[in-house]
């Protein structure tokens, strides 16, 4: 009884939300933003991949937003091009096209994964094309996708493409002392 | 004695420069890093919130809202008509945040509508103490502060939870100074 009024809450909020955006995009110009507190800043690369069950290189395909259980996503379809991590399980799927991608926990990481970011976080969106070194962990969100995932710490996680293919930058400046850059050999 | 008009220039010059160095310096003197503001605000200093979280949730931000009130210009209200803080609690997974609040505010800066969400995925495993520093981290965006990078472990700092287990339990000096500067 009380999920359901805490749902009907969450469904009332939601409607209020949309109906105040509309009449503030009909009636006048608005801003939107959001602000979220970490659950943890990450001290170094090690603890990053330590709460990270993979780390894959992957470009951004298509997103949708979608609700799951109590939580609203915008969920992007990621083409794997490598498995970073767990160790032993780097290959390029060229290399490996039938090749079973799993993380670290049995789950099955496959050539294609569903990455979520929660909608209205403040991560910087990710850009479809655009080729980034992923750090995910299952969402742990009931009736998610088995192939579904979060990028760890929100922002922590990403590293975009620095241009040249073979640097990847830190996108977070929440203050990680995470390396500002990456290569796949930081991984190995 | 009178000096020479260039010499005097020169004394000008050099006072000029004294001048704006010791601008430079009392300017530099503030700190760089302290609260910051998101541009979004209240219309005055009255703030509504509608708690819509189960125990022990509505515990923690009752507790967070009377902080901000009793420390600072801003006053938190419970209300439920004109513009409300939507505070909720569900398990949102494992997304990296705690809690998150979002906004939409008018061309002149002030709050149309405001929600916010606290993470049980996260939260339900914390004591009181450290669910009311989260909230009132949360609170402190619904007001328009942003992260704050200052040192000292401010509630406003980006993981509240990190300001906790380094010993912050109430609002510092850079949280309140950001509130009333705001209000």
């Amino acid at each position: 009884m009380a999920s359901i009024r805490s749902s009907l809450k969450t469904m009332h909020v939601r409607a209020l939300a949309l109906i105040a955006l509309t009449l503030c995009l009909l009636l006048t110009a608005c801003t939107s933003g959001g602000e979220g507190s970490r659950a943890a800043l990450y001290g170094s690369l090690g603890e990053l991949v330590g709460d990270s069950t993979t780390v894959i290189l992957a470009s951004a395909g298509e997103a949708e937003s979608k609700q799951v259980g109590e939580v609203r996503v915008v969920a992007w379809a990621i083409n794997v091009r490598k498995q970073l991590f767990p160790p032993g399980l780097g290959a390029s799927p060229k290399e490996a096209p039938s090749r079973d991608f799993r993380d670290s926990t049995g789950r099955d990481v496959g050539s294609s994964v569903i990455v979520w970011q929660v909608s209205g976080s403040p991560a910087p969106s990710l850009a479809p094309g655009k080729l980034y070194i992923l750090f995910l962990r299952p969402t742990e969100v009931p009736g998610a996708g088995s192939n579904e995932f979060y990028i760890v710490g929100g922002v922590a996680g990403i590293y975009e493409d620095s241009g040249d293919g073979t640097q990847y930058r830190r996108v977070s400046t929440d203050g990680d002392l995470t390396p500002e850059l990456l290569t796949e050999a930081s991984l190995r | 004695m009178l000096k020479p008009p260039w010499q005097r220039q020169g004394t000008g010059r050099a006072l000029a420069g004294m001048m704006v160095l010791g601008l430079v310096l009392a300017l530099s003197a503030t700190p760089a890093e302290a609260y910051t503001t998101t541009g979004c605000k209240w219309a005055s200093s009255t703030a509504k919130y509608a708690n819509n979280t189960p125990s022990p949730y509505n515990t923690a931000v009752s507790s967070a809202a009377s902080a901000w009130t009793s420390a600072t210009d801003i006053n938190w209200v419970t209300g439920s008509s004109g513009v409300v803080a939507y505070v909720v609690a569900g398990n949102y997974g494992a997304s990296g945040y705690e809690g998150l609040t979002t906004w939409i505010c008018n061309w002149a800066g002030t709050y149309q509508n405001l929600n916010i969400q606290l993470n049980r995925h996260y939260m339900d495993s914390h004591n009181a103490a450290r669910k009311k520093v989260i909230v009132m981290h949360e609170f402190g965006h619904a007001l328009g502060l942003n992260h704050s990078s200052v040192s000292g472990y401010p509630v406003m700092a980006t993981s509240p939870s990190n300001s906790y287990l380094n010993g912050t339990t109430s609002l510092k000096p850079d949280d309140i100074a950001g509130a009333n500067f705001l209000y």
